[in-house]
């Protein structure tokens, strides 16, 4: 694996940038390269505490690390949203809220859910996604946007999950 | 004190040379200093760069393409779109199923070449721009997922290290930069995870108490997990363990040998638990680990560096 000569290697390769030794020996930086390495690494750390201190994904990739960060009560509620379909040929289907199904996920629809409930005719552009993604399978006719609730009762989960109806749209072709 | 003092100006004097005459002794802050800039800059074999560019580039073609595969299908909602912080403040595109299919292709094309080690700054930035654009189009829809920081921050900085190939001998002080950037990325994932609760929650242990793996299990535990909701206390103690353990992550960085591969090996196994239970992997922080460990010492002998 030799090296090819200097002529064929690219512009980029040739010009040395940060460093001046040839590749063999030991790459130290100049001064200013170490400092701006320094306040970037600085600056990075800066924004992720403020990210964090703003309890906020907002600031992504320097957001809160806020997934699963909740301290659900025991004696506390579980939800867990889904969204159900009648669809051409009458069947009633769950609607797959993922990257593959309709690329909405379920915690996307949860994210965005008060949206979905004020304006239920947002269903529709996961109905069209779907249709989109997949031409040739049975298409929804009627949306359900639906929600279980678990009761927690200290730590335990008590009876069955009741459900709530959140909002329902009638597709439109 | 006085006995340290004369070593670690000379010390100081051959990190930086062409420093500005400073004071003859100098301070505690100075050499706290110069301490915390070695720690940020060391020198590392640029073969082990080579592989990191190998490894990382490959990965990220796997991850566009089997984990954040929902910006195409994101591009066929655009109504839903709720751009992040960083969309809202740049003039970033709109969502669109040729876009992300447009940006697709450059960051394939971008990370094969790159993952060769040619062209590490022209292939390696556009796969950063293109890579950052591709994940806010995935996280910009009511949903941040935050195992993706050590990753693209990987991309980000590793064409600033310049031309490293796995032939290549010789150490890289870039390069060692780079990869204590990815080491602080991984363990800020950990602690920055345990500050989150504490902020959330207004003390910094509520949570080890709380519902929260019965409320993750009963949302979207495996079968491999649902047993275990009938014996709460249980899931008590394993959030305790974690709440710890992420507290403590830091020291990870500064762990050498043995302790360092047992560190490594219980949150590669609390990672392989959350998949097993909970089917989330954490992947793209998983590849970053990788950053911990002289990986030229795998390489055949004819490559080694000296």
């Amino acid at each position: 694996m030799d090296d090819p000569p200097a002529r064929m290697r690219s512009l980029y390769d040739v010009i040395p940038r940060t460093t001046t030794s040839p590749p063999q020996g030991r790459g130290l930086l100049p001064r200013w390269a170490k400092a701006w390495r320094l306040a970037a690494a600085g600056l990075g750390l800066l924004a992720l505490l403020h990210g964090t201190l703003k309890d906020s994904d907002d600031y992504f990739p320097f957001g809160s690390m806020a997934q699963y960060a909740t301290a659900h009560n025991l004696d506390g509620q579980t939800r867990s949203t889904y969204i159900l379909a009648e669809t051409e040929s009458g069947d009633e289907v769950r609607v797959p809220l993922n990257a593959t199904g309709t690329g909405i996920g379920r915690a996307e629809v949860e994210g965005q859910l008060g949206r979905f409930i004020e304006d239920p005719s947002l269903m529709q552009v996961i109905a069209d996604a779907f249709r989109q993604l997949h031409p040739d399978r049975d298409q929804y006719t009627h949306m359900y946007l639906k929600r279980s609730v678990y009761q927690l009762r200290d730590g335990y989960v008590v009876g069955d999950p009741e459900t709530e109806l959140l909002a329902e749209w009638e597709v439109v072709r | 004190m006085n006995e340290g003092t004369e070593q670690t100006t000379v010390t100081s004097r051959v990190a930086a040379p062409d420093a500005p005459a400073g004071p003859r002794h100098p301070t505690r802050a100075r050499r706290l200093g110069t301490r915390v800039a070695d720690w940020w800059l060391p020198d590392i074999p640029r073969s082990r760069v080579g592989i990191m560019r190998a490894v990382i580039y490959l990965f990220l073609i796997y991850d566009i393409l089997y984990l954040r595969n929902d910006v195409i299908p994101h591009g066929y909602a655009p109504e839903l779109y709720q751009p992040l912080w960083i969309g809202r403040a740049l003039p970033l595109p709109e969502p669109s199923v040729g876009l992300a299919q447009t940006l697709q292709i450059v960051i394939i094309v971008g990370c094969l070449i790159a993952a060769t080690g040619r062209l590490p700054r022209l292939a390696g930035w556009t796969v950063a721009l293109c890579y950052f654009e591709w994940l806010i189009l995935s996280m910009s829809f009511g949903k941040v997922d935050h195992d993706h920081l050590a990753l693209v921050v990987a991309a980000f900085v590793l064409p600033t290290i310049g031309r490293a190939r796995i032939s290549d001998h010789g150490t890289t002080q870039a390069g060692g930069w780079a990869f204590r950037c990815l080491q602080v990325c991984v363990i800020a994932t950990y602690f920055g995870a345990a500050v989150a609760k504490w902020v959330r929650n207004g003390a910094p242990f509520a949570w080890g108490n709380s519902a929260v793996l019965t409320w993750a299990f009963i949302r979207r535990g495996t079968d491999l997990a649902r047993w275990s909701l009938d014996y709460p206390w249980l899931l008590r103690i394993g959030q305790w363990v974690m709440l710890i353990a992420e507290y403590l992550s830091p020291v990870i960085l500064f762990l050498r040998g043995k302790a360092l591969y047992l560190g490594a090996a219980f949150f590669l196994g609390f990672h392989v638990i959350t998949f097993l239970t909970l089917g989330i992997h954490f992947l793209p922080t998983v590849v970053c680990w990788l950053a911990f460990f002289p990986t030229e010492k795998l390489l055949p002998r004819r490559f080694r560096p000296e």
